[in-house]
């Protein structure tokens, strides 16, 4: 059932960039990968619209509403002159990608004995709220009464439920299998991001593989954690912006709009990133005006979901996280959280992590800045910086807060540091 | 440039080398651990065997009767069915039923009540309305 959840989605998804770039023909890895991410989302989409629209869980109704999402994609294509087939057209075989992806498949595999269902957030958050919807039939909306179920937004709880409708049950199987998929998807985007800027496949292969030893990588990525989502939309838009750069087309302005929207529907952090990136893109949109339209029309079709949970069912606010600015001056707490994050990448679990964020600042001795490398320089300073300060700023216990938050933030961002040093030493640069 | 890329690989190669074996000796530590367990016996596929954990999970998937008899899946469904949703968790993993406890979600205001009601001796604290920690089940 779980290989007929990702064919469902992986046709939707194939039908949609299909009917994006009906001119602007593209397809290789890259397109593929974007393909599967378009697919996930529309299912989640579709348990959204569903059990908002019809006021509760309903399989049946979730399952017609596939048929009709797919014939209205078959016909869009269809009428747009698309191509289905695009995304997988340029594809090549890469021996050392399927033996990159096979590895962490079978060290996934190993490590979830200990995982079989998940970490203490997949019981009482991700899974929970599947569980609550399929479980709570019209009282769903009861679950934002308790208001941490409204902090992120549901792309992954909803995938789950897409799949547990098809397959009729609440199956455990559904969620690990997911959350292998989404954790070997991390990997392929890093495998791809770095093959795209290096034009290395080796190298690519490489940098993966040691993404795909590290202890901390696996056991988090088989977590079935909406974090192993966040990371690889982070990075995958990231290379979705170059990409718009590069080409300027406004098929990619549209996609890059869409897949925003999808991220941000992700998780709080996907937000967050989704908003860093339309920060970063806006200088460029100044001089070319063409591409707002695309852009805003794709990111308003997939934030919509995400408006809704963060804007229309949050309750009112416990009063456990309240601001103090008053500790932006205190130095100690700051030293505290950036003495915690050098604590934790220079552990043995995280394999070696530190080298990157050192191997960056060395790699400036030795080569100068491009367009790449400032966007990726900008999202993480920027992104590393909000998180400092509102560790520096929200009152409360804060060894409890970084150890139950602080190593998830380095889980989002690691994929996106990993790329950035290998393009700053290995990346073909553009002046 | 190419000593720092050839630095970097080499490094990459060791810390490969390091994470695998890391990698591997917790994946051994988890078949010992599954080994020395005959609660699921004839599981098919050795990847989808459930650890210990399941037991602790059993209450929050409530379909699967408990191992424990103290908790009645009926009841478990019960609270499914009016809106809750159990989840239960463990804190010490090495020895998970000296701290195994209950968490409730409550989703009716009514709920509060009838926990008190018909299991007043289980609450052990709340954070505001919303979650109950029940008494540990078995020591």
């Amino acid at each position: 059932m779980m290989i007929i959840s990702l064919l469902i989605a992986f046709v939707i998804g194939a039908l949609i960039f299909g009917a994006i770039y009906q001119k602007d023909a593209w397809g290789n890895a890259l397109g593929v990968l974007v393909s599967f991410w378009l697919g996930v989302a529309s299912c989640a989409l579709i348990v959204f619209y569903s059990v908002w629209i019809s006021g509760g869980y309903d399989p049946l109704n979730i399952i017609n509403t596939t048929f009709i999402v797919l014939i209205c994609c078959i016909l869009l294509c269809y009428f747009r002159q698309g191509n289905p087939f695009l995304c997988v057209q340029g594809l090549k075989f890469s021996f050392l990608f399927v033996l990159v992806i096979f590895i962490g498949w079978i060290l996934m595999n190993g490590l979830s004995h200990h995982n079989f269902y998940g970490d203490w957030d997949a019981w009482s958050f991700w899974n929970y709220r599947s569980r609550y919807l399929v479980s709570a039939g019209y009282h769903w909306k009861d679950i934002f009464t308790y208001d941490a179920q409204a902090k992120h937004p549901w792309l992954l709880s909803y995938w789950i439920v897409f799949g547990w409708s098809w397959l009729g049950e609440q199956s455990y199987a559904y969620t690990f299998l997911s959350a292998q998929f989404f954790g070997l998807m991390v990997l392929a985007t890093v495998f791809i991001s770095i093959w795209y800027l290096t034009t290395n496949e080796f190298i690519a292969f490489v940098a993966t593989l040691w993404l795909a030893s590290m202890p901390y990588f696996l056991l988090h990525s088989i977590s079935q954690y909406a974090d192993v989502i966040t990371a690889s939309l982070i990075l995958l838009n990231l290379v979705l912006l170059f990409h718009l750069y590069q080409r300027k087309v406004k098929s990619d302005a549209l996609l890059l709009g869409l897949m925003l929207g999808i991220m941000a529907f992700s998780k709080d952090e996907g937000i967050l990133s989704a908003l860093l990136i339309i920060v970063l893109l806006i200088p460029w949109l100044r001089k070319s005006k063409d591409f707002y339209a695309p852009c805003c029309w794709g990111l308003l079709l997939t934030i919509f979901p995400t408006i809704v949970v963060k804007c229309w069912m949050l309750p009112a606010p416990s009063g456990v996280n309240t601001i103090n600015l008053s500790n932006i001056g205190d130095w100690h707490r700051a030293l505290y959280i950036i003495q915690y994050f050098l604590f934790v990448l220079r552990k043995p679990f995280y394999g070696g992590a530190l080298i990157i964020p050192f191997g960056i600042l060395i790699s400036f001795l030795f080569r100068k800045s491009d367009k790449q490398d400032v966007i990726m320089a900008w999202f993480l300073m920027i992104f590393i910086a909000v998180f400092l300060f509102l560790y520096l700023v929200v009152s409360g216990n804060l060894p409890w807060r970084l150890l139950a938050t602080g190593e998830r933030l380095v889980y989002q961002i690691l994929p996106v540091m990993m790329v950035f040093l290998f393009y700053r030493l290995f990346g073909n640069f553009q002046k | 440039m190419k000593i720092a890329q050839y630095a970097l690989i080499a490094m990459l190669f060791y810390c490969i080398f390091c994470n695998l074996k890391i990698s591997t000796a917790i994946i051994n530590r988890g078949q010992k651990f599954l080994d020395s367990s005959d609660e699921f016996p004839g599981t098919p596929f050795l990847f989808l065997k459930p650890s210990l954990t399941h037991v602790y999970h059993a209450g929050y998937y409530a379909d699967h009767t408990p191992a424990n008899p103290d908790i009645d899946p009926n009841y478990a469904r019960n609270f499914q069915t009016a809106g809750f949703a159990l989840a239960p968790t463990f804190l010490d993993h090495e020895n998970p039923w000296k701290y195994s406890f209950v968490i409730v979600h409550l989703s009716h205001p009514e709920a509060l009540a009838n926990i008190l009601k018909q299991w007043p001796s289980r609450v052990m604290s709340s954070n505001g309305s919303n979650i109950f920690l029940l008494q540990q089940i078995k020591s």
